[in-house]
């Protein structure tokens, strides 16, 4: 169980930059998603660390050695694919075998680990089946346990659940953060799906057109995004742009106060909300006075349980405001309303 | 218990889709009967005659056709001179068959891809005549490899590779590396880049992902090519005749002669189904040995 | 030149001939002029010379049209199988009471043919070509199978047991046709090729040129291109096939009737009986054998023998044929004859033995 660690990563592909400086620790024994859209350079990252791909520059390190020119076969990793990649000649056994067969264990003391796994990820009983007899389910849990069975320095797992259907993709978040848990492996996730990122990770990396945006607990990173980039793709973000004028953000005649650092007075500054920290009209907060915002109710969608509501600011922009439905109490269509959010909401970002 | 769970056609409507069937499938099958069920019949009539069936002589019937082999014992030397050409040229068409393959799969693109395939199939846009000619010029003596040896060690003796057992062999493999290097890229291309790639992970260098994941992948290919290759190649004859000089006797030149020279239309039938009956064996054989190798997985 | 005197003088005969058969009655009347008859024979064996058929039509109104075979079995076939579509059909002498028996021919009237009163008299009524005191096939062209050596590599060849002399390991060609060989055997073992009564003997011999023999060929293309290309020395070869070698390809060869003699073999024009054209084709047979075609085409060409000694005396005397094909050879050949199909059947299989023995 090993830290790795990236410095200065930089790849091109003919004149295309698809990694540009890329640098990031990853703990041991901890779960780190790569988050990103497509083409923002995840997978090539993680084909990197494995050792796929050379970078034309930067370091791989894993524990503190460096292994940017080791061959793959050296490295000792252990790695999901999206297709799964299973041996499609071979059984079950046969495929999880593989790994410990390459490094000389065989026989008995193979077996044993083999049953080991598939105990771990519940497919005792299947060990003769071919992979064609299996579920799409059951063929990612087998290639997970082929990958975790060497006891590999790094788990890396490329998108694994994208190619499942919604109720299993849940199910198998689960099982997949239980096994990691059991087995206390540094792993390496990447997706597109923030959701999913989320839910899985102790942290999460995300990634913008070759370069690390923002990296750290889901809860930072949710609560506290850096770029408009990484409030936008993470979560839904209403946007303001305003200048700084004495303590205060000025939109209009509105004065907004917000928790984080202001630049100099003057200065343009852009910040965001997330649509559930929003309220109509709310009553003010205890002792401290809330943010308030004016705009015109375009929509409702009702959802059950939660309800979105689309409004325009003055300026024509289109708001989102996201509320439990506890008393139903909402105003009408086209009417003004006065949003309030509480000042420790208004974050900063960068463009 | 069973239940029946979609509901049945209409009468009409599952008629017509008999019918739409039938349509489908008669051209393919009457194709088949005219050109194939009927000549291959008229042959195992002939097989069971004692003299063709031509003049106004009468027709007897015998089994001593099929005898053929006890009658004339020089044949099972030929019948296993003509399996090993087989084996050699399935061989020799595996060994480079396949390494062909590889390289055809994974390790070009786009255009150049394009160029080798075209270069590989120009052999089949060669009348095979014209191809086994050629190659007489090629490896007789004084011919172009004789010369190219000669520019090379100049006081070498004269190579002629005409009139023997390896000239056959080259005609042959030239003729039908085609089909080895087609089957098994068909092959190698569906294995997958990500399957080669968990390999890797896994700890296997280049010969283990070779032996261990690309061979049995390939199988079916190698499989598939050698029986296009090994049926026709036993009864071969025209390489074996033009290239093969006094070495050139094989079953197919033997059925052949018996067409041509001693118009003995019942014996070139009879040893033909004898070949035929051969090859079914061997092909009932080598299906239970690889099972479920072969199978599709 | 010799060619050109010929044709010239050739056209004036024929003139003056076509003019002879018109006023006897022989020529086909105005409304007939269109005939057409089917020659069926060996390609570019003479009677598709295309110059001679030009001069046929245009002396007697009968246009030549030809259909080909590969062998001897498939020419039976193809008259068995196709009555009334052939009116001319070369059968080898050999095979002719075969066609006879089997009812394909009509008797051929040599009275009605004018230039088949030259012919050597040991083929005219050569017995092969008779059945029941009738002629059958009109013999036409004669030639030997016998041995040929390239010359100056080759000294005192005088006999088949060349063919045995390890001097020449690998050096000999052989022709693929088991009737020739059987008789090569028989004629090294003093036997009567067309009814040898020891095989084993013959099969022995044969057996015992395995070392060297380097190829069989079955065609005179073949033959060429491998003897050109210096594969071989000594082999049996044609002697019509000869005087084309050394004429055309210039090819160092030289043919020799060895002491045992040599086998002889007579192709014979014969009619089908289903013919519809009859007189017309009896005088294309007739114009077959008449010295000036004959001549024509042996010197530009290259022919076998012709039967009409008056044709082979009209070749200059410089004529390879002419040298070639001597008369007094004729008493060494043995002609192949006709036999029977279980003695044709022991003779194919006695030679596919030797061919599977020498290939091991």
């Amino acid at each position: 169980m090993v830290g790795v660690d990236v410095v200065s990563i930089v790849k091109d592909y003919g004149p295309a930059r698809v990694l540009d400086g890329v640098s990031a620790a990853f703990e041991p024994g901890r779960f780190t998603s790569l988050l990103g859209p497509s083409g923002s350079g995840k997978t090539t990252l993680l084909r990197i660390i494995a050792g796929f791909v050379t970078p034309n520059a930067g370091t791989v390190s894993f524990g503190g050695v460096d292994v940017t020119g080791e061959p793959v076969w050296k490295r000792n990793v252990g790695m999901v694919f999206q297709s799964y990649a299973l041996f499609p000649h071979m059984s079950v056994r046969d495929n999880i075998r593989f790994g410990l067969d390459r490094r000389g264990v065989r026989g008995e003391v193979a077996n044993r680990e083999v049953n080991r796994v598939l105990e771990l990820v519940h497919l005792e009983g299947f060990d003769q089946r071919r992979p064609k007899e299996l579920s799409g389910g059951q063929q990612q849990r087998v290639a997970l346990a082929r990958a975790i069975v060497t006891k590999p320095r790094v788990l890396l797992l490329d998108e694994p659940l994208s190619a499942l259907d919604r109720r299993l993709r849940q199910g198998m978040q689960v099982e997949l953060r239980r096994i990691q848990r059991e087995s206390g492996l540094t792993t390496i996730f990447v997706t597109h799906d923030q959701e999913e990122a989320l839910t899985l990770s102790d942290e999460v990396a995300i990634l913008d057109r070759g370069r690390i945006v923002q990296h750290g607990s889901p809860t930072d990173i949710y609560e506290r995004p850096r770029t408009r980039f990484a409030a936008s793709f993470l979560g839904d973000a209403n946007f303001f742009t305003g200048q700084v004028n004495a303590g205060a953000i000025e939109i209009g005649p509105y004065r907004l106060s917000t928790q984080d650092s202001l630049p100099a007075q003057g200065s343009a500054v852009t910040f965001a909300v997330r649509p559930e920290k929003m309220n109509f009209q709310a009553p003010r907060d205890g002792a401290r006075p809330m943010n308030r915002f004016g705009a015109t109710l375009r929509e409702i969608i009702y959802a059950g349980a939660t309800s979105t509501f689309l409004l325009a600011d003055d300026s024509g922009s289109e708001l989102k405001v996201f509320l439990q439905n506890r008393d139903m109490a909402w105003p009408s269509i086209g009417a003004r309303v006065e949003l309030s959010w509480s000042p420790s909401d208004t974050i900063l970002v960068s463009e | 218990m069973a239940t029946r769970i979609a509901p049945s056609l209409p009468a009409r409507l599952s008629s017509r889709r008999a019918w739409t069937t039938a349509g489908l499938l008669i051209p393919a099958y009457g194709w088949l009967t005219l050109a194939v069920f009927l000549p291959l019949g008229a042959m195992l009539f002939f097989s069971f005659l004692k003299a063709a069936p031509f003049g106004d002589r009468p027709l007897v019937f015998t089994f001593d056709q099929y005898l053929a082999f006890f009658r004339r014992p020089y044949l099972f030397d030929v019948a296993w001179r003509s399996i090993e050409l087989g084996l050699w040229t399935t061989g020799l068409c595996a060994l480079i068959g396949l390494p062909a393959a590889l390289a055809l799969a994974r390790a070009t693109r786009g255009r150049a891809r394009q160029v080798l395939f075209l270069l590989i199939i120009l052999p089949f846009w060669t009348n095979g005549l014209v191809r086994i000619f050629s190659w007489t010029i090629v490896l007789r003596e004084g011919g172009v490899l004789d010369q190219a040896l000669h520019l090379v060690l100049p006081s070498a003796p004269g190579l002629s590779l005409l009139y023997s057992y390896p000239a056959i062999v080259i005609g042959l493999v030239h003729a039908y590396l085609p089909y080895m290097i087609l089957t098994c890229y068909l092959s190698v291309a569906a294995i997958e880049d990500s399957v080669v790639e968990a390999a890797r992970s896994l700890g296997a260098r280049t010969p283990a992902i070779f032996w261990k994941i690309i061979l049995p992948l390939s199988l079916p290919g190698l499989v598939s090519g050698a029986i296009l290759i090994f049926v026709p190649v036993i009864g071969s004859f025209m390489e074996p005749r033009i290239l093969g000089g006094r070495i050139g006797v094989t079953m197919g030149t033997v059925i052949e002669d018996q067409f041509t020279q001693a118009f003995n239309w019942p014996l070139g039938a009879a040893l033909s189904f004898i070949m035929l009956a051969v090859v079914l064996l061997i092909f009932g054989l080598t299906s239970r040995i690889l099972p479920g190798r072969v199978a599709s997985f | 030149m010799a060619i050109a005197i010929n044709r010239r003088s050739f056209n004036a005969l024929l003139a003056s001939g076509v003019t002879a058969a018109a006023s006897s009655g022989l020529m086909p009347r105005r409304a007939a002029a269109a005939t057409e008859i089917t020659v069926l024979n060996w390609k570019g064996y003479g009677t598709d010379e295309a110059w001679a058929l030009k001069d046929f039509a245009a002396a007697t109104g009968v246009t030549v049209k030809h259909d080909y075979f590969n062998s001897e079995p498939e020419m039976l076939t193809k008259l068995q199988t196709n009555p009334g579509a052939y009116d001319v059909v070369l059968i080898n002498s050999a095979r002719t009471q075969q066609a006879q028996a089997a009812g394909l021919l009509d008797p051929i009237d040599l009275a009605a043919a004018p230039n088949a009163k030259d012919l050597a008299p040991a083929l005219k009524t050569h017995a092969n070509l008779m059945v029941d005191g009738k002629t059958y096939g009109l013999s036409w062209l004669w030639g030997m199978n016998s041995l040929a050596i390239r010359t100056g590599k080759v000294t005192g060849a005088d006999s088949f047991a060349i063919f045995l002399d390890p001097r020449y390991a690998g050096r000999l060609a052989l022709l693929d046709d088991a009737a020739t060989e059987i008789a090569v055997g028989a004629l090294l073992t003093g036997q009567d090729i067309n009814n040898p009564k020891d095989m084993k003997a013959i099969g022995d011999k044969l057996k015992a040129m395995k070392t060297n023999v380097k190829l069989l060929w079955s065609s005179e293309d073949e033959w060429n291109k491998a003897f050109a290309a210096d594969a071989f020395d000594i082999s049996v070869f044609w002697s019509g096939a000869a005087v084309r070698s050394k004429k055309q390809s210039k090819l160092p060869v030289e043919f020799i009737v060895p002491k045992e003699g040599a086998i002889g073999w007579l192709d014979g024009l014969s009619i089908p009986k289903s013919s519809k054209n009859k007189d017309a084709a009896l005088k294309f047979i007739n114009y077959m054998v008449d010295p000036k075609f004959y001549v024509a085409w042996a010197t530009q060409a290259g022919a076998p023998a012709s039967a009409n000694t008056a044709a082979m005396s009209e070749l200059p005397a410089d004529d390879l044929n002419k040298q070639i094909h001597k008369p007094e050879y004729l008493s060494k050949l043995q002609f192949m004859s006709p036999m029977p199909d279980d003695r044709r059947q022991a003779f194919n299989d006695l030679w596919e033995e030797v061919k599977a023995g020498y290939a091991k």
